[in-house]
């Protein structure tokens, strides 16, 4: 059923039994919800995590798609967790292709040319899967991840739908790993398996998506400008005090009995206040005022160096 | 597949059509501000956090539109220390055809770097910024400083070459002349843009996704919606919890850093003041032994034409100067660059102490 063309694009025909028998196992799985073991020889990886990067370029890519496409598909890349248990998906890249009612075509030199690129960039990064927009599977997925089945070296793709036309109100990121179904493994005969994914952010990422967000919340022109060092200073303190009064309220609330106490967050609170070191007053002052002055005296130094380069920089001048 | 033309929806065109009523084709108006897509700034923080021990390095894809540039795209170059300038120039070519196919503008307009405490104050950077400014006159450099980003802050400012320092480089003569009569300082070699973050309506979705309580939450997750749902106020989210880097209060290491970086500097910036001394010294010296020569040169011509005899040939200043050899005048611009860096430094040392002190005064306050 899958012929190569010329090498370049991978062409993929069925017939039209095909499709009914797709649709209705599509159905089928989306039901399914426990992980169905495989006979494959490398574990199942039943978990992905997924970094904030792929959602932002596979909707950017979604924006840019072709006149009279409703679904674009792209190359997944990330990694496989030490022991197995999860795959992390840190990069993807768009790959054309075409669909139409019989056929599906995949630009396979522009995938395999653009994972040489990646590659020479960030070598850690192999294929893990396939993300495609839309709000289903559909008969082509099969085939597709028959591919890229073949493409990753675990032998199990990920593929990752992601929503564009928001029905139910949302993106709807779904992830699905493929189990091979039937007596005969056909390519297009395969069960999409709905694996759990977390979105894991690291801290210089949420520094970026801090601002994102601000943009995000500015219903004008959607645009945010960056803030300073003391601005951030500010919000962050601000943002601890709504916290530490809301921990107040609900501590007020217990006490006062209108709320059942909860155990955990009791020992949590507990926990919080043990942390705070105790120090003796008198040392402490002393502590702080050395800082102080050392803090001060760098400070101080610093702009006597900026201000001697200034006199240095206009004394050139008169030359 | 590769008929496939580079068309956008109807909706897309209409916009497009009035971007390019706007377009200055001729590249005449200077641009005054840049707007950076999230997903550049995304793919931005993710290149320089996998290279940090070298400094990472891409281009950047977009559009001007107006005095505005639109950075709507990047893409990460692959690290120059591995692979020879040609391949990388082939690295570029591969890469931007295969963007063009998935209809991303293919059009340079700079390219990022990222740096510790914003410096960009060196020559291969310079030279790499000119590059691009004389082949593309908006082209910008985004800089984005990893020294900014432990401390929870994201930091990714537009620099430009400014015009009269394009003037002077192209023509290579860095004297103390030449920067005297253009007014040239460490001050005025980049101009800053004020960089704007844009969003897509599709990642407006998005973020109000991710602001929505997650399916799958860990411990901490349930206590707090258990402890909201007893508030019953906003929902927690990813995006909600706080940011705790900025309220880091192990203080010193950046700031030992920071001096480090300066003494550094500072040591550079001296190699080339007493170079520039010693210059200026053997210069005078040599003019001195002109001065004489020529001095010399005119009492014989008048003892000669006393005694009646014809006088030497007139020697033109260029044929007297070329008779000694002038020291070569250390290039003014490393000078430059070198004050840049000190300056720059010290900068951010001052703008960091500013939130030192109040966190300093905070835990005091806590103390009480």
């Amino acid at each position: 059923m899958i012929t190569h063309q010329s090498d370049l694009i991978l062409s993929l025909d069925f017939t039209t039994s095909d499709t009914r028998l797709m649709g209705g196992q599509v159905s089928q799985s989306s039901a399914v919800v426990t992980v169905v073991p495989t006979a494959s020889t490398t574990p199942l990886s039943a978990k992905t995590v997924i970094r904030p990067l792929v959602f932002f370029t596979i909707l950017d890519h979604f924006l840019r798609r072709n006149e009279n496409q409703d679904r674009v598909i792209g190359t997944l890349l990330g990694r496989l967790s030490d022991d197995h248990s999860s795959i992390e998906i840190t990069n993807c890249f768009p790959v054309p292709h075409f669909e139409s009612d019989d056929r599906v075509e995949v630009d396979m030199e522009h995938h395999s040319t653009m994972i040489d690129l990646y590659q020479r960039v960030n070598p850690n990064e192999a294929v893990v899967g396939w993300y495609a927009t839309g709000s289903n599977l559909n008969s082509y997925s099969a085939l597709i991840q028959d591919y890229y089945n073949r493409e990753v070296s675990s032998g199990q793709s990920v593929h990752l739908v992601l929503d564009t036309e928001l029905n139910e109100n949302s993106l709807g990121v779904r992830t699905f790993i493929s189990s091979p179904v039937g007596s005969l493994t056909k390519p297009e005969n395969c069960m999409f398996v709905p694996v759990p994914f977390t979105v894991k952010y690291n801290e210089s990422e949420i520094t970026g998506l801090d601002v994102i967000n601000q943009a995000a919340q500015n219903e004008a022109d959607g645009t945010a400008g960056l803030v300073s060092d003391m601005d951030a200073l500010e919000a962050a303190l601000l943002k601890v005090k709504e916290m530490l009064q809301r921990v107040a309220q609900y501590v007020d609330q217990v006490v006062a009995g209108q709320v059942p106490g909860n155990n955990v967050v009791g020992r949590y609170i507990m926990d919080m206040l043990t942390a705070t070191p105790k120090l003796d007053s008198a040392a402490f002052e002393q502590m702080f005022h050395s800082h102080l002055q050392d803090v001060l005296m760098v400070v101080y130094l610093s702009d006597l160096t900026r201000t001697q380069l200034n006199i240095a920089e206009r004394l050139q001048r008169l030359v | 597949m590769t008929t496939l033309a580079a068309t956008l929806s109807s909706q897309e065109n209409k916009s497009l059509a009035s971007i390019a009523a706007n377009l200055d084709v001729e590249m005449k108006n200077p641009i005054t501000s840049v707007q950076i897509e999230a997903l550049v700034v995304m793919k931005i923080i993710k290149h320089s956090r996998e290279s940090l021990s070298g400094t990472a390095t891409g281009q950047l894809l977009g559009m001007d539109v107006d005095d505005t540039l639109n950075i709507s795209s990047a893409y990460p170059a692959p690290p120059a220390s591995t692979e020879s300038p040609e391949e990388i120039a082939q690295y570029h070519t591969d890469m931007m055809q295969c963007l063009r196919e998935v209809n991303v503008d293919n059009n340079t307009v700079g390219c990022y770097q990222s740096a510790h405490f914003n410096t960009i104050m060196d020559a291969a950077t310079i030279d790499t910024m000119y590059n691009y400014q004389k082949n593309l006159k908006k082209a910008v450099m985004l800089v984005y400083d990893l020294s900014r980003a432990t401390r929870g802050q994201l930091s990714l400012r537009a620099y430009r070459l400014t015009p009269e320092f394009m003037e002077v480089y192209a023509k290579g003569k860095f004297t103390t002349q030449t920067f005297t009569l253009t007014g040239l300082s460490h001050k005025n070699l980049l101009e800053e843009l004020p960089v704007v973050i844009h969003n897509s309506s599709m990642l407006k979705v998005l973020m109000q996704e991710f602001s929505e309580p997650s399916p799958i939450v860990d411990p901490l997750g349930h206590l707090e919606s258990s402890l909201l749902s007893a508030q019953s106020t906003a929902a927690p989210s990813h995006l909600d919890s706080i940011n705790t880097q900025a309220l880091e209060l192990s203080l010193d290491p950046a700031m030992e850093k920071n001096l480090e970086s300066i003494l550094d500097g500072l040591e550079k910036y001296n190699t080339h003041r007493h170079q520039y001394q010693y210059w200026q010294r053997g210069y005078a010296r040599e003019q001195q032994k002109i001065q004489q020569y020529v001095h010399r040169r005119r009492m014989e011509n008048a003892q000669r034409v006393a005694a009646g005899q014809t006088p030497l040939a007139e020697e033109t200043e260029e044929q007297v100067e070329a008779k000694f050899n002038l020291p070569k005048e250390p290039s003014r611009l490393a000078h430059a660059l070198a004050t840049g860096k000190v300056d720059n430094y010290c900068k951010e040392l001052s703008q960091y102490s500013g939130p030192t002190l109040s966190k300093m005064f905070a835990v005091r306050e806590l103390q009480k």
